[in-house]
């Protein structure tokens, strides 16, 4: 047998390929659900070195390699069983979605609407049908170069009622008004619910046929030894077509050679079914509400609801309802829809199948959740270390600032010096975060004042920018700095509540400024501490990306060591649709921790009898 | 009333501490104007001070002429953004609490609820960022406007204030033959007006210093789009890079536009401070 190799590996996996298919005669059978998953069944005649355990071990292997191909899903070809008979292995093979399985050979599953508007879909299909198959990469690493040839083009075949009519039109039949294959006023758009299947596998010696059977009937097919057993299957036989074929030996070392390999070429139009699941769903309920109105019209339950007082009260208060409509329609449109997309986080998104059309995820799920917390590259743990120590020092420093600034402002006259104070300190609060980064820039850009600073003790200029060290520092006194004043009303308030009379007595007791403060101001103001806390303990968990992102000029990832927050992530990530899956189940971990900590703090609040926020 | 010299020498400290904090306030603020107005060659032979040196008018003619920033247009987008969005925020907010607390609604437990959620529990960044783009709203300013004219903390404040309304006030309206929108618009607002205009101050503030939602939803190719926090992000997130037009400051530019996009909270900010001190106090178990 001659065939270039990539690795060692590689080598068995051919031999497992060889084996299967090549060193006995095997057919295989493919049933394609609607949504393009579906099962395998391959037939082997039992030969020479082929047993139970080389198929399975060999099977082991393809599949891994395959899901390495495919975007590392490694479930997305599982063995169900393999049986043995007199002559024959039966492998059933389940798989995922075919359209996304790479390295066997490339398929295409798509509807009807979607696959006349992909340019790249329909014009492969062009290039086959003009006998140019172009290119092909194998799992191997090996790739396939087919020469055009006119040999190798086909003519796609129209069913109708039974008959088989060639429906590429000539360049004369064109211009008298036929319409083509693929036209999009075509054929294929006639059918709105119809699913075009494509597929392209090469280099599978000794596999003998192939057949696919669908969920609903041919309407149009084409191919290359593609035939039509029944209204809803296909059996295609291999065709043997030249090929250059570019590969590495043993020791890496390109190889390039012309061959003829046996490829399986073609593809299928039908019409979708419909599903029998949703059919009698929709038989039986609507059967059911038959029922329902005839019995309700017949024993007067209508009746009784019309004139209820409930009823009337919402007719004469119709207004009411009216009133609620613009909020509930934004509510619905801008909070609860996107809570419906945390569905994301259990499937591998894809734009083409969209956020409850995707696949759903390997481990019944999880997978994503599994990826984040074993996946070094997505390195989790640091990201919810930084979210949670920058929360954590935001929490404390603030909320012990701002006590002992409220403090301190209790202390001052009333009048226009403490007005003017307050009036300052609660400024900052109102600016955006932008503002601040630009202002903390003029400190800790590289001729910034505190390098000036540094300077003048004789110390060496220091790089804030690239100092990751720095900036927890950085970031808690830049929020102190923003929020503190304003965050000492609510203590203000708190101590200005306090009885005045208390203070009176403790001062004809001959207590101290200092014994005030320990036996009234502190004792009055703990409560609202309490609360205060209770209620800020939901957001340990919540990245303030908003400043995070801005002070480090754009996350910068010199800084990630420390800043680096999973909101961060989120953020960056938002153009790379691979990731959505991954980090939408990031925010929703982060969002779930939150709830139970909101909740929690919440029933507090409400044993120490405050009223809860909710 | 005696006080003892330790109290004297603590009342001259804690004033002497609270001029040192105003200083801390404001000085950094001050600096960005003057950077704002600085040549950069002063600025790069005295580094940065409260000093104007080479005084010039260069940041802000280039923010205000050069096209890829255009900081005037950045601000009326900003303007019409906020004003919007605080309108609907207003209608949305008195309609719903309103409603909400009127003793003859039913379901008043679902539509609590409905509010409760949300402020519980939202669907994070990405299926946001694609519910906005599956409703056509991408690189529209009102992916921005609508979302934020709609907070379910703001009508839980409202409805606690409007239930605090004497009942009565409602009824004989209402026996006098007002319909609901009279009633709220003619008494129950007014009345409301410290918490409403709390409410506006908040979205207003939220909206003009947002930037987070315009880069995710209004990209560069619509920068004629973008407010004028959006204009400071670009402006920010190229700050350190080197190899832009030597004679451009970076720091000069994003300091005049720094001013520009804070001038109208400086203007409006003594105005408002009667309110927000209240809402700091109703609205302080939201931060």
């Amino acid at each position: 047998m001659k065939r270039r190799t990539i690795k060692p590996i590689l080598v068995m996996l051919l031999l497992c390929l060889m084996m299967i298919f090549v060193g006995s005669c095997s057919t295989a059978h493919v049933e394609i659900d609607r949504d393009g998953s579906g099962t395998a069944t391959v037939t082997i005649a039992k030969g020479e070195g082929i047993s139970e355990n080389t198929i399975r071990d060999e099977m082991r292997e393809l599949f891994e390699s395959v899901g390495i191909a495919s975007d590392g899903d490694e479930h997305r070809l599982t063995m169900e069983s393999l049986t043995e008979s007199e002559e024959y292995y039966t492998v059933v093979i389940s798989f995922k979605r075919i359209q996304y399985i790479k390295g066997i050979g490339s398929f295409g599953y798509q509807d009807s609407t979607v696959f006349l508007e992909d340019n790249n879909a329909t014009q492969s299909l062009k290039n086959w049908s003009e006998g140019n198959y172009g290119s092909f990469q194998s799992y191997t690493g090996n790739i396939y170069k087919f020469e055009k040839s006119d040999a190798l083009a086909f003519d796609p075949v129209h069913v109708e009622s039974g008959n088989k009519i060639l429906v590429n039109p000539t360049e004369a039949q064109r211009q008298a008004g036929a319409s083509g294959f693929l036209d999009r006023d075509g054929l294929l758009s006639q059918h709105k619910r119809g699913k075009a299947f494509t597929f392209f596998l090469a280099d599978l010696d000794g596999l003998q046929s192939i057949t696919f059977s669908f969920k609903g009937n041919v309407i149009a097919y084409g191919g290359q030894n593609v035939e039509m057993v029944d209204e809803s299957t296909i059996t295609v036989r291999p065709v043997a077509v030249n090929a250059n074929i570019k590969g590495l030996d043993e020791n890496g070392n390109p190889v390039i050679s012309d061959e003829t390999v046996n490829c399986f070429i073609g593809c299928v139009y039908f019409q979708l079914e419909f599903s029998p699941v949703l059919m009698w769903t929709l038989i039986i309920g609507g059967a059911a509400l038959v029922i329902f109105i005839i019995l309700g019209i017949v024993k007067g339950w209508f009746k009784k609801f019309v004139h209820s007082k409930k009823t009337k009260n919402f007719f004469r208060n119709y207004d009411l309802y009216v009133m609620m409509i613009p909020t509930i329609v934004l509510l619905v449109l801008f909070m609860y829809m996107p809570m419906s997309g945390v569905i994301m986080a259990f499937k591998n998104y894809r734009i083409e199948d969209g956020m409850f059309g995707s696949e759903w995820a390997s481990y019944g799920g999880f997978k994503n959740f599994y990826d984040l917390f074993t996946n070094p590259a997505v390195d989790f743990w640091r990201l919810t270390g930084n979210t949670f120590m920058l929360a954590l020092l935001r929490f404390i420093f603030g909320f012990v600032c701002a006590v002992f600034l409220a403090l301190l402002f209790s202390y001052l006259k009333p009048g226009r010096f403490k007005k003017w104070v307050q009036t300052i300190s609660y400024f900052p609060y109102f600016i955006s975060w932008l503002t601040i980064s630009g202002i903390a820039y003029l400190f800790l850009g590289s001729d910034g004042i505190l390098n000036d600073l540094v300077g003048m003790f004789g110390g060496e200029a220091i790089q804030w920018y690239t100092e990751p060290r720095y900036w927890r520092t950085i970031l808690t006194f830049t929020y102190i700095w923003k929020t503190v004043g304003y965050s000492t009303i609510v203590y203000l308030a708190a101590i200005t509540a306090i009885n005045p009379a208390l203070y009176e007595a403790a001062r004809i007791d001959g207590a101290g400024r200092m014994g005030q403060l320990w036996h009234i101001t502190i004792p009055g103001l703990l409560p609202v501490i309490g609360v205060q806390i209770i209620f800020s303990l939901g957001n340990l968990v919540k990245d303030d990306i908003d400043q995070i992102y801005t002070m480090t000029q754009g996350g910068a990832t010199a800084l990630r060591d420390t800043t680096e927050v999973l909101g961060m992530v989120i953020y960056k990530q938002r153009g790379n649709v691979s990731a959505y899956s991954s980090t939408t189940a990031m925010g929703l971990l982060q969002g779930l921790v939150a709830l139970v900590l909101v909740s929690v703090s919440n029933k507090i609040v409400k044993k120490f009898g405050v009223e809860g926020a909710y | 009333m005696v006080k003892s010299t330790s109290e004297k020498a603590f009342d001259v400290g804690n004033i002497i501490f609270m001029i040192l904090l105003s200083a801390m306030f404001i000085f950094p603020l001050l600096m960005i104007i003057c950077v704002s107005l600085s040549s950069s060659e002063a600025i790069s032979k005295y580094g940065y001070s409260l000093i104007i040196r080479g005084f010039t008018f260069k940041w802000y003619q280039y923010i205000f002429v050069d096209e890829s920033v255009s900081i005037l247009r950045a601000m009326l987008n900003s303007v019409f953004m906020t004003v919007t969005a605080t309108v609907i925020m207003v209608i949305n907010v008195s309609l719903y609490s309103y409603a909400v607390t009127r003793p003859e609604l039913q379901m008043r437990k679902f539509f609590n609820l409905l509010l409760v959620i949300p402020m519980l529990f939202a669907g994070g960044t990405i299926p946001y960022y694609l519910i906005i783009k599956n409703l056509g709203l991408l690189n529209s300013q009102w992916a921005i406007i609508l979302p934020s004219g709609v907070n379910a903390w703001f009508i839980m404040l409202a409805k606690n204030f409007f239930k605090s309304l004497p009942e009565s006030l409602v009824e004989s309206a209402k026996l006098e033959g007002a319909t609901n929108i009279q009633v709220l618009y003619k008494i129950v607002v007014p009345l409301a007006f410290p918490i409403i205009a709390t409410i506006i101050l908040y979205t207003a503030v939220a909206v003009w210093n947002d930037w987070f939602q315009a880069s995710l939803f209004l990209d560069s190719a619509h920068k004629h789009l973008w407010p004028v926090q959006a204009v400071l992000n670009e402006l920010n997130t190229s700050l350190n890079n080197t190899g832009r037009d030597p004679t451009v400051s970076a720091q000069g530019v994003y300091s005049a536009a720094i001013v520009m996009a804070t001038l109208p909270i400086v203007i409006v900010y003594p105005f408002l401070q009667r309110f927000f001190i209240g809402g700091a106090l109703v609205g302080g178990v939201k931060e």
